[in-house]
């Protein structure tokens, strides 16, 4: 008996289109690329909508002390994500957040910089840095080998206001993020603007 | 025999093919924030706290000589190769070898002499020898052996230090020596910037280096531009020594550190002050200051906007004067208008594009925090400068360079009339910025 049923209602289903689900799933994508897109703009979309989707680019690594609970504050509330976490049409990569990659770009001869690699990994990230050198870096832009950055594309020089233990509570909370290997993906030349660009314009 | 030196000498780093001049060091890594000219205002300077040295001036706050006159050459040697790492100056040491950090160092002293600074360093205070001879940290006081310092002679010198300096630090420095005592967060340097006492439980904090005999140094000498003052008449060498034993014994290694507790620091400084910290290390600058056409931003006219963010295929998002100007800024608005704008993207008139202005990561900020960011803001130096308003891509627009970008195409640029608000700004600068605004 038991058996039969399913067989019953297979034969049942043709001879009833129904054309209620198809509608629901043309619906329900819609309504996904809508939310996970950004060609709406975020002004048409519901607030909170908006920022469950962007808090996505914010690591979710719990801290597990003072120190880390206030890097975690700064380095969300400053926005490094807006920059070091890549970003498309799809919205913000959660699963890459700050491993870097997003372009910043300018109208004139400073070009494109690509945000790096922010996690813990020594070969790709900042995993070898000690936290003089990761100071150093954030607030005179001098890497450890030696390679200066530019200051509109990491503000480098708007970080060098941090106090030492500030910057200390980022570093301690970037590494404790889970390491991810990110390579440095190419700078692109020429005049081709894209979404997952950050553009500045005169 | 020749190698093994030069490979000692350029140890993980690229080996320098000639030797560098002072001049060439000085262009490559020094004058972006010193400026070619030695004023302190190259490309970068326009955003740090406190700005770069104006070399032309011949002033230096590490000095071994009295205040007033030229440091000697081993002083600012010391500075470059140890930095001041509480501002962006890195030290050197270890991009420089010493010889070119002395060549950088004469060809940096040379920007006074050619803008007509007498020449010639005054004379080395003398330091008492025996200072640094047990660096008297806490726990060396508690475990040192009877046989290798004297501990009770310590321990009293640590008391004496401790009565001069609650008499006459702590006002700025605090009991605890973080720096927060009652007049922090008043205090201005010779530029007009806020400047803070410094944290002295922290050995990175110190400039002029952290040890009981560079401390000495700092208070006989003084700290050239800065309200710290010299205390080489006020307190007598005996007791200058006290304290500086004193100030040394307060450091603790960074790993033991603990954090400044958000209501001591709430408490210590006025929330304009507090909102002026959180604003310019946020960045609110990189995007709210306008660029030139050669893509550096300008210090003035600071915070008054025009800086066209485009996300491609959205739409075109010069950020806003929020100065507080009465046509272009924010004068009406509230500080609570401003907080609610930057936290839930709610500004009084619109709702703000999530992807220009990242308000969702504000949206993090305490309560506190945000509503001293909004006092800051509201009370920025009113400056004239229209912003047009955003444009968006139609939304058909929008869908089609989707598409195109999806096949790989070129996402065109919307059009946009170019703002050059700095081209602007500059031809009525006389009349826009700063304060006689206020008296129109
Ligand atoms: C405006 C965009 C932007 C913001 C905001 C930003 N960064 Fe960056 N960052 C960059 C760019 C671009 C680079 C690469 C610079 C280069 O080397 O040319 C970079 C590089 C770095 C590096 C060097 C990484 C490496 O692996 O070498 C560190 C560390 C860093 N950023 C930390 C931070 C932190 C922490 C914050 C938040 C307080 C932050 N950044 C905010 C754009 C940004
Ligand atoms: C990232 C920006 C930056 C760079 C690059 C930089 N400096 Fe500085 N420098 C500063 C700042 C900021 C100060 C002021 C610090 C203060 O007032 O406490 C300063 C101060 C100094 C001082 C004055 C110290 C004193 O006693 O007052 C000297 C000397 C100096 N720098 C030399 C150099 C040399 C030489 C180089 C290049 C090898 C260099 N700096 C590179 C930012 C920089
Ligand atoms: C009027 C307030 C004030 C008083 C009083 C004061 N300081 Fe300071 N102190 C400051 C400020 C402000 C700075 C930061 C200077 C700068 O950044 O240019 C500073 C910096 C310092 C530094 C750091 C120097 C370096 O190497 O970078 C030391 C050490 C120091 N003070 C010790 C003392 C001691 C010891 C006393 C008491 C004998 C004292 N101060 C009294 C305001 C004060
Ligand atoms: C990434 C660039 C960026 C950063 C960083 C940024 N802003 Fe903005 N801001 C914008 C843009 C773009 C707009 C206009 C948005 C729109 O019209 O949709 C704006 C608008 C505003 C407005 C509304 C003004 C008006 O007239 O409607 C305020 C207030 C404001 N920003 C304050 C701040 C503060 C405070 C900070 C620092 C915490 C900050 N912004 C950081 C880009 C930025």
């Amino acid at each position: 008996m038991s058996k039969r049923a399913p067989n019953k209602m297979l034969k049942k289903m043709p001879k009833k289109p129904n054309w209620m689900s198809p509608m629901i799933t043309v619906g329900v994508v819609v309504l996904l690329v809508w939310v996970f897109s950004i060609w709406p703009g975020t002004t048409i979309m519901p607030a909170g909508m908006v920022k469950w989707r962007l808090d996505q680019s914010i690591p979710m690594t719990e801290p597990k002390n003072d120190w880390q609970a206030r890097g975690k504050y700064l380095v969300t509330t400053a926005g490094c994500a807006m920059c070091h976490t890549p970003f498309s049409w799809i919205g913000p990569h959660h699963w890459k957040a700050l491993q870097g990659g997003m372009r910043v770009r300018w109208d004139n001869e400073l070009g494109e910089r690509l945000a790096l690699n922010l996690t813990p990994d020594p070969e790709t990230g900042i995993g070898n840095w000690t936290e003089e050198d990761f100071i150093t870096a954030m607030k005179s832009g001098l890497y450890p080998d030696g390679h200066a950055a530019h200051w509109q594309a990491m503000p480098w020089d708007m970080h060098s206001n941090w106090s030492l233990d500030d910057m200390r509570a980022m570093y301690r909370y970037l590494m404790a993020l889970p390491p991810a290997k990110q390579p440095k993906s190419k700078p692109i030349r020429g005049p081709r603007p894209r979404s997952d660009t950050f553009y500045f314009g005169t | 025999m020749i190698y093994t030196v030069m490979a000692l000498m350029g140890a993980g780093f690229s080996v320098v093919a000639h030797a560098a001049s002072g001049k060439e060091i000085y262009a490559q890594h020094c004058a972006r924030c010193h400026g070619d000219t030695g004023r302190g205002d190259g490309p970068a300077h326009t955003m740090q706290r406190p700005w770069p040295r104006d070399f032309t001036t011949g002033q230096y706050k590490f000095r071994s000589t009295p205040i007033g006159t030229l440091p000697m050459l081993q002083d600012v040697e010391r500075t470059i190769a140890n930095g001041i790492p509480r501002t962006s100056m890195s030290g050197y040491r270890k991009w420089l070898s010493a010889e070119e950090i002395r060549r950088v160092a004469e060809y940096t002293m040379d920007f006074s002499k050619a803008s007509g600074v007498p020449d010639g360093a005054g004379q080395s205070v003398s330091v008492p020898g025996d200072l640094d001879a047990a660096t008297p940290t806490a726990s060396a006081v508690s475990t040192a052996s009877p046989t290798s310092l004297n501990r009770s002679a310590l321990t009293e010198r640590l008391a004496r230090g401790k009565k001069a300096y609650t008499k006459n630090c702590a006002v700025c420095h605090g009991n605890d020596g973080r720096g927060l005592g009652e007049l922090a967060g008043q205090m201005r340097d010779t530029n007009g910037f806020l400047t803070n006492p410094v944290d002295l439980t922290d050995a990175l904090g110190y400039g002029g280096g952290s040890n009981p005999s560079d401390i000495y140094r700092t208070l006989t000498t003084g700290i050239a531009g800065s309200p710290m003052p010299r205390f080489d008449a006020v307190l007598d060498d005996e007791t200058r020594g006290d304290v500086a034993v004193y100030v040394a014994s307060l450091q603790v290694a960074p790993a033991e550190r603990t954090l400044v507790s958000r209501e001591a620091w709430n408490k210590a400084l006025p929330s304009r002050e507090r909102g002026e910290y959180m604003t310019r290390a946020m960045s609110c600058a990189l995007c709210h200051n306008a660029y030139d056409k050669s893509g550096e931003y300008y210090s003035e006219p600071y915070m008054a906007g025009g800086v066209a963010i485009t996300i491609p295929g959205l739409g075109v998002f010069p950020t806003r004067n929020i100065t507080s100007h009465p046509e272009d800024g924010l004068a009406d608005w509230t500080e609570a208008q401003i907080a609610r704008t930057i936290t839930t993207g709610y500004a009084p008139d619109r709702r703000i594009e999530a992807f220009s202005m990242p308000w969702v990561y504000f949206s993090h900020l305490t309560d506190e925090d945000s509503k001293d960011i909004a006092a800051y803001v509201k009370k920025l130096t009113p400056i004239q400068n229209k912003v047009p308003m955003r444009v968006y891509e139609p939304i058909w627009k929008r869908i089609w360079g989707r598409l195109r970008q999806l096949v790989g195409l070129e996402l065109g640029r919307l059009e946009y009339p170019p703002l050059s608000v700095g081209d602007r700004f500059m031809q009525t600068k006389g009349k826009s910025a700063g304060s006689e605004q206020r008296d129109e």
